[in-house]
C-alpha cells in the first residue's frame, strides 16, 4: 500500500483513499482532502519535519503520521 | 497577545455573527465594522474566544457583531472550535450569519456554507482577498455564486473597506428573518463529508474563471523555497527571531534615554515646585520616579509588539511553526505550540489563552507549563537593570550578549520541563499537526504600528495602578511612624514595612538578601516589573543629585547599599542568584488566574506555582552559595 510518506516529491499524485484515527481523517477531508483529488508533495520542512502538500490553491503542512493516513493511486 | 476587549452591546439590536476559516480575513471584517481595531492574524488559531462589538455609526442603525475562532467545518475538533458551534447554537442570541470566504480558496471553503446551510441559520456571505484574486489574473462570477448558494454574496475590500456599508446592510436585513437551528443536523459521516465537498468544489469549477497562464497560485509563495527549505528554513527562522529580539535593545535604546531623561526631570521639577516637604518627597521619589523606572522599558515592549504583528501579517509565523514542529515534537509538543510560546516572551496571559488551537489535552498542559518560563516583558525591566548592575561601566554589548543568554537560558529551562513532563505523563494517542501555510502577504505597516501601540498601550494601562497603588503602599509603610530624629536608614528599619521585612527575613539570608531585596522580590508576585518600583522607593531615590538619570541613581544606591552586619548587599553571587529566580518563579498572579481558567482545575494552576517557585527559590540559594563557596562575592 503506498502512502503519502513513499510517494515521489514534486510529482502530481492522486489519493486513491484515506484510512486511520477517525478523528484525524475527518479533519483531513474537511480540510479538502477526498478520494481522487490531486495534491503534490512540495518538499519536507527542516530537521526532517512536516511534509509540505499542495492541494488545489492552498498549501499545507502535515505530519509523518497524517501522511501515512492518505493512500495515494 | 490578542487585545481582550468586550465591547458592551446595544441591547435592542439583532447580533450577526461572523464564520470563517482560519486566515479568511475575517478579523479584518470585524475591524472594519466595529472599528475596534483588533489584529487581523495570518496563521490558524488566533482568535482564541468570542469578541464583539457593534458596528460604527456610519453604517445607521446598530448591529451587534460576534467575531468566532476560526473553524474549517461546523464539527468540532478542539476546544477554539467548540466555541464557535457554541456561539451559534447554545442560544438564540445569534440571528444570522456572515461566513467569511477567501476568493482564493473557494473549493475548500464553500464547505462551511454547506454546513452553515445545514444548520438551518440565514446567512450572507462576505468574499475577501478580492485584490489577490485580481492580481493573479483571475475572475470571479459573484451573480452565479450568489444564485447557486441563495443568499447575497458581497465582495469586501480589507485595505479600503469597500463593501463593507454593503454588508452591514444585508446582514441587517437576513437578522429579522425567523429561523430554526438545529444542531443536530451537522452530525455529518465520512462519506457525506466527501460529498459535501465534491459539492463545494464543483461550485468553485463554475464560478472561477483562471487566467490560462496562471493557473496556480504559486507565485504568492516562492519564499517557501527558501523559509522552508532544510537548511536555509534554519538559516533564516534563527536570523527572523535573532533580528527581532535584538532590535529590542540597539533600537529601544535612544528612545529609552530619552523616556529616562524626561521622567527624571519631571521628578525634578515636581520637587522644585512643591517645596522640601513630605508630599514633595512622595510625588518626585515615590510615584514619579517609580512610574520611570519602569516606563523606561516601554520602547522596549513596543518594538517586540511590532516585531510579533509583522511576523503575524506576513504569513511568516505559519512557516515558523512548521519548522520548529519537529524539534518540539520531540519535547512532546507540537509546531502549534510554537505561537503560544512566543507570545510567552510579551506576556504569558494571552499566551496561556493562545495555547487553545492545540487540541490534545496533554500537549496543551505541557505547553501551558513552560510558558511562564520565557522572558516575558515584564521581566525585560528587571533584567536591564540588574544586568547594567552587573555590567556597570563596562561595555554596553556584555550587558547586550548576557541579556540574549537571558532569553536563550528561559527557552532552555523550558525545554527542559518540556522534556521532563513529557517522561512523567502517560502518553496518549493524537498528537497532530496539520497547518495551512497561507499566502504571503506585504504587512500594512500604519496598521502594524497601530496595532503595535494599542498593546503598549493596553501593557501601560495595565501596568500602571499596580504601580501606582504599590508605590503608594510602600511609601506610606516606609515612612511610617514618621521618626523626626532618625537618619534615613534607621527610619527605614523602624517603619512598618521594615519591621515586618525583618521578621521574615530569615528566608531571603540563603539567597544572598536582606529583607529590603526580599520586599522587592514579593511585592514581585503582583506583576515582576513592580520589583524595579519597589527597589526605587524601598531605597530612596529621592536625595540624589537632580541631574542624574534614574537609572543611575538606582544603581548607585544599590552598589552603596550594605546589609545589617555592613557587608555590600548586591554582590556579583546575590545579583545572579535573583535572575536565575526571575527566570524560573511564576512571579504572576494573572498567570496563574489563567491557567486555572484554561485548565479548568486547581490541581493543575497550584502545581504550576508550588513546582516553579520552589524550583526557582531553591536553585537561587545553590547557586549563590555556591559561587559563595568559590570565592565569589
Amino acid at each position: 500500500m503506498k502512502t503519502l510518506t513513499n510517494a515521489p516529491f514534486l510529482q502530481p499524485l492522486l489519493i486513491a483513499d484515506m484510512v486511520g484515527e477517525p478523528g484525524l481523517t475527518r479533519r483531513l477531508r474537511e480540510m479538502g482532502f477526498h478520494s481522487g483529488c490531486e495534491i503534490k508533495i512540495l518538499g519536507r520542512a527542516p530537521f526532517n519535519g512536516p511534509y509540505v502538500v499542495q492541494l488545489h490553491d492552498s498549501v499545507l503542512a502535515l505530519r509523518w503520521a497524517e501522511a501515512e493516513c492518505l493512500i495515494i493511486k | 497577545m490578542s487585545d481582550n476587549q468586550v465591547v458592551d452591546i446595544a441591547p435592542l439590536s439583532p447580533t450577526v455573527a461572523l464564520i470563517g476559516s482560519p486566515n479568511s480575513g475575517k478579523t479584518t471584517l470585524f475591524n472594519w465594522l466595529t472599528g475596534s481595531n483588533f489584529k487581523p492574524v495570518n496563521y490558524a488559531g488566533s482568535t482564541v474566544d468570542c469578541f464583539r462589538g457593534t458596528t460604527l455609526e456610519t453604517y445607521g442603525e446598530p448591529l451587534n457583531v460576534i467575531d468566532t475562532p476560526g473553524v474549517y467545518s461546523l464539527q468540532p475538533h478542539g476546544p477554539d472550535e467548540e466555541i464557535t458551534l457554541n456561539a451559534l447554537t447554545a442560544t438564540d442570541t445569534v440571528k444570522a450569519v456572515i461566513v467569511v470566504i477567501d476568493g482564493t480558496q473557494l473549493n475548500r471553503q464553500l464547505y462551511l456554507i454547506r454546513q452553515i446551510q445545514e444548520l438551518g441559520l440565514p446567512m450572507i456571505v462576505a468574499m475577501t482577498m478580492m485584490d489577490i484574486v485580481k492580481k493573479s489574473g483571475r475572475r470571479l462570477d459573484i451573480a452565479k455564486l450568489s444564485e447557486l448558494l441563495d443568499c447575497a454574496v458581497i465582495p469586501v475590500d480589507g485595505r479600503l473597506g469597500g463593501g463593507v456599508s454593503d454588508v452591514v446592510a444585508q446582514a441587517r436585513l437576513i437578522s429579522v428573518i425567523s429561523s430554526n437551528r438545529n444542531a443536530k443536523n451537522i452530525k455529518w459521516d465520512d462519506a457525506r463529508i466527501e460529498k459535501e465537498m465534491a459539492v463545494s468544489e464543483s461550485w468553485a469549477q463554475v464560478v472561477v474563471f483562471k487566467a490560462p497562464d496562471r493557473q496556480t497560485l504559486d507565485h504568492l509563495r516562492v519564499w517557501d523555497k527558501y523559509f522552508l527549505h532544510p537548511v536555509w528554513g534554519i538559516f533564516f527562522f534563527i536570523l527572523i527571531m535573532g533580528t527581532l529580539f535584538s532590535s529590542i535593545f540597539w533600537l529601544a535604546a535612544p528612545l529609552m534615554q530619552t523616556v529616562d531623561f524626561l521622567f527624571s526631570h519631571l521628578a525634578t521639577i515636581a520637587h522644585t515646585a512643591l517645596g522640601e516637604n513630605a508630599f514633595s518627597n512622595f510625588v518626585s521619589d515615590g510615584v514619579i520616579s517609580g512610574m520611570g523606572a519602569v516606563m523606561v522599558f516601554v520602547p522596549q515592549i513596543f518594538i517586540l509588539f511590532i516585531g510579533f504583528t509583522l511576523l503575524e501579517d506576513t504569513g511568516y509565523l505559519a512557516r515558523a511553526a512548521t519548522v520548529v514542529d519537529r524539534p518540539l515534537h520531540l519535547l512532546g509538543l507540537s509546531g502549534r505550540a510554537f505561537v503560544p510560546i512566543l507570545s510567552g516572551f510579551a506576556c504569558a496571559v494571552p499566551a496561556v489563552m493562545a495555547s487553545r488551537n492545540i487540541r490534545s489535552p496533554r500537549e496543551r498542559w505541557i505547553t501551558i507549563f513552560v510558558i511562564p518560563f520565557m522572558t516575558c516583558s515584564a521581566r525585560l525591566p528587571v533584567y536591564a537593570l540588574l544586568l547594567t548592575f552587573l555590567f556597570y561601566g563596562a561595555n554596553a554589548w556584555k550587558a547586550g550578549l548576557a541579556l540574549t543568554a537571558l532569553y536563550a537560558g528561559g527557552l532552555l529551562i523550558g525545554a527542559i520541563a518540556a522534556g521532563v513532563l513529557n517522561r512523567i505523563l502517560k502518553r496518549e494517542p493524537g498528537s497532530h499537526f496539520l497547518m495551512e501555510l497561507p499566502i504571503y502577504r506585504w504587512p500594512k505597516l500604519g496598521f502594524t504600528l497601530r496595532i503595535a501601540a494599542r498593546r503598549t498601550r493596553n501593557y501601560v494601562k495595565n501596568a500602571g495602578p499596580t504601580i501606582f497603588t504599590f508605590v503608594l503602599v510602600l511609601w506610606i509603610g516606609t515612612h511610617f511612624p514618621f521618626h523626626k530624629e532618625m537618619n534615613q536608614a534607621e527610619q527605614l528599619q523602624n517603619s512598618f514595612i521594615g519591621q515586618v521585612g525583618q521578621v521574615i527575613e530569615p528566608v531571603f539570608t540563603p539567597m544572598g538578601l536582606d529583607w529590603r531585596a526580599g520586599l522587592g522580590l514579593i511585592s514581585a508576585f503582583v506583576a515582576r516589573e513592580v520589583f524595579v518600583s519597589s527597589l526605587a522607593v524601598i531605597f530612596n531615590l529621592a536625595d540624589t543629585p537632580d541631574e542624574a538619570s534614574l537609572q543611575n541613581s538606582l544603581l548607585e544606591k544599590m552598589h552603596s547599599a550594605q546589609t545589617s552586619s555592613g557587608a555590600p548587599l548586591f554582590t556579583t553571587a546575590s545579583v545572579i542568584g535573583l535572575i536565575l529566580f526571575f527566570m524560573i518563579a511564576l512571579q504572576c498572579l494573572s498567570t496563574t488566574g489563567v491557567t486555572l481558567r484554561e485548565m479548568g482545575s486547581w490541581k493543575y494552576a497550584a502545581t504550576q506555582l508550588i513546582v516553579m517557585n520552589l524550583a526557582a527559590y531553591l536553585l537561587a540559594i545553590a547557586v549563590v552559595q555556591g559561587l559563595h563557596a568559590i570565592g565569589v562575592a
